[in-house]
C-alpha cells in the first residue's frame, strides 16, 4: 500500500494518529485509574492524578457487595444461549435462502430483512404480554429469546451472503457421490462456515452482552440482572463514588476485552467481512 | 465431524435449557404473598430497606402460614411493569407505588384495585392514621390505598454557617430569604444546593415556590376541582425562582446539568449553605454529615403574614390487588406495615421516616433532625398541603419534571410556563385524569 | 452478468426446494411469532387508545392525525436527523480520514487499529457514565481544561445546555463509532488498485486530488453503504440519549424512540405511542427500500 513519502508527511500523520489515540483512550484510562485509587482520593474528582491506591478494596466491593458476581453470571447465562440460537437458526436459514429455491422464498427473505428495521419500542409491549402468557417474564428465558430472535434477521442475512459466496460445485460433487441433501449440507458446507461463524459469534456476543433495553423491560428483580443493567442502577446509586462505579465498569467490560485481545484479528476481519458482503 | 457438531450444539443448548428451568417457580405449601415495593438498598432508602426487612420478619413470625415474597424495585421499573403484570394476572398482591390518580386511575377503572373503604373502618385506620394518609389515596368517596411515609419539603440548612454569618434561622418572607441568599453569596457560599438535572428536584422545587406564592385555597381549587392555574401569583413564583434567582447566582452554577448526588455533595462538603430537598434525605444526613449541624426551616411565604405552606407527601402508598388470591393476608400485611405501633417505632428508629401511624409508642427515639422537622411543621401559622406530585395527571407531571430547566435556560418564559401548564391540565381534564374529572366507572 | 454467475455456479439452486424450505422454516417462524405478530398487534393498538390496563378505546386513525400535528413529534424527528448527520460528521468522516492515514503507515498499524476499534466494544451504559463525567460542569475534563486555558466562559454544563446537549451526546456517540467505520474503510482501501495511485502521482497530482479523484471513487460503494447504514441506524437510537439526558433539557434532545417510550410508559398513551412507533418503522423501511432500489439501479449501470 501506498506509504507517506516525505518525512514531514509521516511525522504529521503519526502525530494525528497519536492525538486520536489519546482521545480514544482518555475515557478508558480514567476508568482504570479510578478503579485503582482509594475512595478518599477519588473525591478530588475522576480527572485528577491518583495519589492513593486501593485496588482490591474497590473490586471486592463491586464484586461482592455490589452483586457484580451475580450480574456476571446472569450475563453469561443470557448471552451464550442467545448466540447459540442465532448461530443455529441463521445458518440453516442462510443456507436455505442461498442455495435453494422454493415458492415465496424472496418474500420470506425480504420480510426478515425488513425485521432488522423495527425499533424495539414498537414491539416491546405486545412482546411483554406474549412472554407473559408463556410465563417467561422475569426469567432469563425472556431475554434469551428476545435477544436471540432479534439477532436472527441480521445473522440470516450474513450467512446467506456467505453461502452465496461458496461455489455450488462442492454440493453438486457431494450429490454425485450419492449424499442426500442434508448430509451434503452437513458434510460439505458446514465445515466451511467456521470463519463465518466466528464473525457471527463475535457480532452477536457484542450485541447480547451490551444489550440493556431488553433486560430493562423484561426483568425486574435484581438477582436476574445482567451486567449493563446492573451497572446502570449501580452507577446511579453510587454516582459520586467514582471508584466503585469504575470498578463496576471494568468488570462489565472485561470479558469482551479478553475476547477482543484473543481474537483480535478475527474481530476486525469479521466486521469488515460482514460489512463488505452487504 | 458429526460428533464435533453434536458436542458444539450440546454445549450451546444445555445452558439454554438450564436457564429456562431456572425461571420456573415451584408452588409452595404456604400462602405466598407477593409484595412489590420501592425499598431498595440505595441512596436515601437504605434505612427504610432495613426497616422493612425487620418488619417483614416479624410479620411472618406472627402469621406462620404466610410467606412474603418481596421484590424491591426502582420507581421506573415499577411504572413500566406494574400495569402489564397486573393485567396479565402475574402482578403482586400488594404493591407500594405512586398513589396519584394519573397513575392508578386506569388501574382502578379496570377493576384491579381493592376498595379499602370498609377495611379502613374495620381495622380502625381512620382513627389510627393521619387523615392525609387516607385522603390522598381516595377518590369519589372510595379509599383505594394507604399513604405511607409522610415526607415534608422544608429547607435544610447548615446551622454552623448561618450562625457564623448571623443569619436568621427562619426567614419570614421571600424578601428576607433573598437577603439571606445575598449575604451567603457575598461570603463565598452557594446559597442553595439545588440542581435541575433530576426530575424530582424540578418538580419539588417548582411546587415549593408555587406554594409560597399562591394561596392555599386557590391551590386546592386547582388541584381538586380543576380551578384555574393562570394566576399572576403563579407567574411570579416561576419568574422569581427560575429567572431572578438564577440571574443572581443563588444556585450551583450550571444547575441544569447538576444531579442529586452532586447537590448532596455540595451541601455535605459545606460549599452550599442550604439544601432544597425533603425529609427523605434525613437518612443521608445521618450517614454522611459529620462536621456540622443540619437545621430545618420552612420555605417562606411570598409576603410576611401569609401562612407558611409546606409540601407534605405521603411518599407513595400501599395498594392491594383486587384479584389477589390471598386477600386476608394482603390486608393483614398492609395493616401491620402501616397501622401498628411496633412497626411505627421501627420506621422511625431504623428507617428515619415518619409512618402514617399517629400515636407513636412512648420512648420511640426519633432522630433529632426528624424531630426538628416535625416541630417546625407544628409551628404556628404553618400549614401543609400535599405536593403536586401526589395529585397531578402524568402529562402535567412530566411538564413539572422538566419545565424548571426550560425556564432556567431561557427556552420558555414564565408566561409561557403558565400557559403550557394550564393547557396540559385542561388536556388531562378532558381525558378524565384529574381528581376533579376522574370517574371510577367509565 | 448472468452468464458470469452461471459460470461460477453461484446463483443456480442446488438443494431441493423441500430441504430449503425446512431449513428456513424455524428461523422464519420464530421471527414471525416474536417479531411480526407483535408488530401487527402494535398496529392494532395504534388504532385505539389504551392506558396500559383495562379497556381499549377505538380511535381509528386519529392517533396518526395527532402525530402529524404534534410539535414534539416533529422536534423528535428533527433531533434524530441532527443526530444522524452529527454521527456522520463525528464518526464516519473521521473514520474515513483515519483509514487513509493508517493505511499509509507501516509501523504500528495494528496497535492503532486495535485502539481505535476498542470503543465499539463498550456498552452504552458505560459510554453514558464516562462521558457524563467528562462533561460534568464541576469536575469534568472538558470544563477543567477550558478553565485551565482561560476559556472559562465556555465552561458550561454541556448536558444541561439546550444548545449543546445534543452535540455533546453526538460526540460521545461518535467516539464509539469512528473506529468501526475506520476498520471498514481500511478493508475497502486494501481492495483498491495501487497502479491508479502511481499513475496519478506520475501525472503530478497532489494528495487532495488523489484523494478526491482516485481513492473515493474506488470505495464509493462501501462509503455509500456505511453512510446509509449510519443514517438508518441513527433513527433507532435510544440507549445513549436515554442514559445521558433523558430527552432533556426540556425536550431539546428528545428523539423518536425516547418520545415513544415516554408517551407509552409515562403518559399512559400506549395507543399513541404505538402509532408513532409505526410511523417511525414505516419511515425507516421506506428510506431503506429507496436506497436499495437506487443502489440496484446504479449497480446495473
Amino acid at each position: 500500500m501506498r506509504t507517506a513519502r516525505t518525512l514531514w508527511g509521516r511525522i504529521i500523520i503519526y502525530l494525528i494518529l497519536c492525538l486520536v489515540a489519546v482521545y480514544t483512550l482518555v475515557p478508558v484510562v480514567t476508568m482504570i485509574l479510578s478503579a485503582l485509587r482509594s475512595p478518599h482520593d477519588s473525591q478530588r474528582g475522576p480527572f485528577t492524578w491518583p495519589l492513593e491506591f486501593s485496588v482490591l478494596h474497590n473490586f471486592r466491593d463491586a464484586w461482592v457487595f455490589g452483586h457484580f458476581s451475580n450480574y456476571m453470571m446472569n450475563s453469561l447465562i443470557q448471552t451464550i444461549p442467545a448466540v447459540a440460537i442465532v448461530v443455529v437458526f441463521a445458518t440453516l436459514a442462510g443456507f436455505g435462502f442461498a442455495k435453494t429455491r422454493f415458492p415465496l422464498k424472496n418474500t420470506m427473505f425480504f420480510t426478515m430483512i425488513g425485521g432488522m428495521m423495527i425499533p424495539f419500542q414498537s414491539i416491546m409491549i405486545p412482546l411483554f404480554f406474549l412472554f407473559n402468557s408463556l410465563g417467561l417474564i422475569d426469567t432469563h428465558g425472556a431475554v434469551i429469546l428476545a435477544v436471540g430472535i432479534g439477532g436472527i434477521p441480521f445473522g440470516t442475512f450474513m450467512m446467506r451472503s456467505f453461502f452465496i459466496g461458496l461455489p455450488n460445485q462442492l454440493l453438486e460433487a457431494a450429490r454425485l457421490d450419492g449424499c442426500s441433501d442434508l448430509s451434503a449440507f452437513l458434510r460439505v458446507m458446514l465445515p466451511l462456515t467456521y470463519p463465518a461463524w466466528v464473525s457471527l459469534i463475535i457480532f452477536q456476543t457484542m450485541w447480547s452482552w451490551n444489550n440493556f433495553l431488553v433486560p430493562l423491560v423484561f426483568i425486574f428483580t435484581d438477582k436476574l440482572r445482567p451486567l449493563p443493567l446492573g451497572l446502570m442502577f449501580y452507577s446511579s446509586r453510587y454516582n459520586t463514588e467514582y471508584t466503585l462505579v469504575a470498578a463496576g465498569v471494568l468488570i462489565t467490560i472485561l470479558p469482551l476485552i479478553i475476547l477482543y485481545i484473543v481474537l483480535q484479528r478475527k474481530f476486525i476481519s469479521s466486521i469488515t467481512m460482514g460489512a463488505l458482503t452487504g | 465431524m458429526m460428533r464435533k457438531l453434536s458436542l458444539i450444539l450440546a454445549v450451546l443448548i444445555i445452558p439454554a435449557m438450564v436457564a429456562f428451568a431456572a425461571g420456573q417457580t415451584e408452588p409452595g405449601q404456604k400462602a405466598i404473598l407477593k409484595v412489590w415495593d420501592q425499598w431498595t438498598e440505595e441512596g436515601a432508602q437504605t434505612g427504610a430497606a432495613q426497616a422493612i426487612t425487620m418488619i417483614e420478619k416479624s410479620f411472618m413470625e406472627k402469621h406462620p402460614n404466610v410467606t412474603v415474597e418481596r421484590t424491591p424495585m426502582q420507581v421506573e421499573e415499577m411504572t413500566n411493569t406494574l400495569k402489564p403484570a397486573i393485567a396479565a394476572g402475574r402482578g403482586p398482591d400488594v404493591f407500594y407505588s405512586e398513589v396519584g390518580i394519573g397513575f392508578v386511575g386506569p388501574i382502578i377503572q379496570a377493576g384491579y384495585i381493592m376498595d379499602l373503604t370498609k377495611v379502613a373502618k374495620e381495622r380502625g385506620w381512620i382513627e389510627k392514621l393521619y387523615p392525609i394518609s387516607l385522603e390522598l389515596p381516595s377518590i369519589n368517596g372510595m379509599i383505594y390505598g394507604v399513604g405511607h411515609e409522610l415526607e415534608f419539603v422544608p429547607v435544610y440548612y447548615n446551622k454552623n454557617i448561618f450562625k457564623a454569618l448571623g443569619l436568621p434561622a427562619q426567614p419570614k418572607s421571600i424578601a428576607e430569604f433573598e437577603d439571606v441568599c445575598q449575604k451567603l453569596k457575598a461570603a463565598g457560599y452557594i446559597p442553595m444546593a439545588w440542581g435541575g438535572k433530576d426530575w424530582w428536584y424540578q418538580s419539588n422545587f417548582t411546587t415549593e415556590v408555587l406554594w409560597s406564592f399562591v394561596d392555599k385555597k386557590k391551590i386546592e381549587d386547582g388541584m381538586y376541582r380543576d380551578g384555574s392555574w393562570s394566576l399572576p401569583e403563579v407567574r411570579n413564583a416561576i419568574e422569581t425562582a427560575f429567572v431572578k434567582w438564577a440571574k443572581n447566582g443563588f444556585f450551583i452554577p450550571n444547575p441544569t446539568a447538576i444531579g442529586s448526588n452532586e447537590v448532596n455533595m455540595e451541601f455535605i462538603q459545606q460549599k452550599a449553605a442550604m439544601h432544597i430537598t425533603g425529609s427523605w434525605d434525613i437518612d443521608t444526613y445521618v450517614k454522611n454529615v459529620k462536621d456540622f449541624e443540619v437545621g430545618t426551616m420552612l420555605f417562606p411565604p411570598a409576603r410576611a403574614g401569609k401562612p407558611f405552606n409546606t409540601i407534605s407527601f405521603v411518599g407513595s402508598g400501599y395498594l392491594i390487588n383486587a384479584k389477589t388470591k390471598v386477600p386476608k393476608a394482603a390486608v393483614d400485611y398492609v395493616d401491620y406495615v402501616c397501622a401498628d405501633p411496633d412497626t411505627a417505632r421501627i420506621w422511625v428508629e431504623v428507617g428515619n421516616k415518619v409512618p402514617p401511624f399517629k400515636n407513636l409508642p412512648a420512648g420511640t427515639k426519633m432522630n433529632p433532625m426528624l424531630q426538628e422537622t416535625l416541630n417546625t411543621l407544628l409551628m404556628d401559622a404553618s400549614e401543609t398541603t400535599p405536593g403536586l406530585a401526589m395529585t397531578v395527571p402524568p402529562e402535567v407531571m412530566s411538564f413539572l419534571q422538566k419545565s424548571a430547566s426550560m425556564v432556567l435556560t431561557g427556552q420558555i418564559t414564565s408566561d409561557q410556563w403558565v400557559d403550557e401548564f394550564q393547557q396540559l391540565w385542561d388536556k388531562s381534564k378532558a381525558e378524565g385524569l384529574t381528581r376533579g374529572s376522574f370517574k371510577v366507572s367509565q | 452478468m448472468k452468464t458470469e454467475a452461471a459460470l461460477r455456479g453461484r446463483s443456480a439452486p442446488v438443494g431441493s426446494p423441500f430441504v430449503g424450505f425446512v431449513f428456513v422454516l424455524p428461523a422464519f417462524t420464530l421471527f414471525c411469532v416474536f417479531g411480526i405478530w407483535p408488530i401487527i398487534r402494535s398496529f392494532v393498538l395504534s388504532l385505539h387508545e389504551w392506558p396500559g390496563i383495562g379497556a381499549e378505546t377505538w380511535k381509528g386513525l386519529t392517533n396518526y392525525a395527532k402525530a402529524f400535528t404534534d410539535p414534539i413529534v416533529r422536534l423528535s424527528f428533527f433531533n434524530n436527523a441532527v443526530y444522524s448527520i452529527g454521527i456522520i460528521l463525528v464518526g464516519v468522516v473521521p473514520g474515513l480520514i483515519l483509514s487513509i492515514l493508517l493505511v499509509s503507515t507501516m509501523k504500528g498499524r495494528l496497535i492503532f487499529q486495535t485502539i481505535f476499534f476498542f470503543p465499539r466494544l463498550v456498552s452504552q451504559v458505560i459510554v453514558a457514565v464516562v462521558w457524563s463525567w467528562i462533561y460534568n460542569p464541576r469536575f469534568g475534563l472538558v470544563d477543567r481544561f477550558l478553565r485551565a486555558v482561560g476559556l472559562e466562559k465556555f465552561a458550561i454544563g454541556w448536558l444541561g445546555d439546550p444548545q449543546w446537549a445534543m452535540w455533546a451526546v453526538i460526540v460521545a456517540g461518535g467516539w464509539t463509532y469512528f473506529g468501526f467505520c475506520m476498520v471498514i474503510f481500511m478493508a475497502a482501501l486494501q481492495n483498491t488498485d495501487p497502479f491508479l495511485y502511481d499513475a496519478a502521482l506520475i501525472d503530478g497530482a497532489n494528495s487532495f486530488q488523489i484523494f478526491a479523484h482516485v481513492t473515493i471513487p474506488q470505495i464509493q460503494h462501501v462509503l455509500t453503504m456505511v453512510v446509509v447504514f449510519t443514517l438508518i441506524d441513527s433513527f433507532k437510537v435510544f440507549d445513549i440519549i436515554y442514559l445521558m439526558t433523558s430527552g432533556g433539557p426540556g425536550d431539546k434532545t428528545q428523539i423518536m424512540a425516547t418520545y415513544i417510550y415516554r408517551e407509552a410508559f409515562r403518559h399512559n398513551h400506549y395507543g399513541y405511542g404505538a402509532a408513532v412507533s409505526i410511523l417511525l418503522t414505516v419511515f425507516i423501511l421506506a428510506v431503506s427500500v429507496i436506497i436499495l432500489r437506487i443502489r440496484e439501479r446504479s449497480a446495473e449501470a
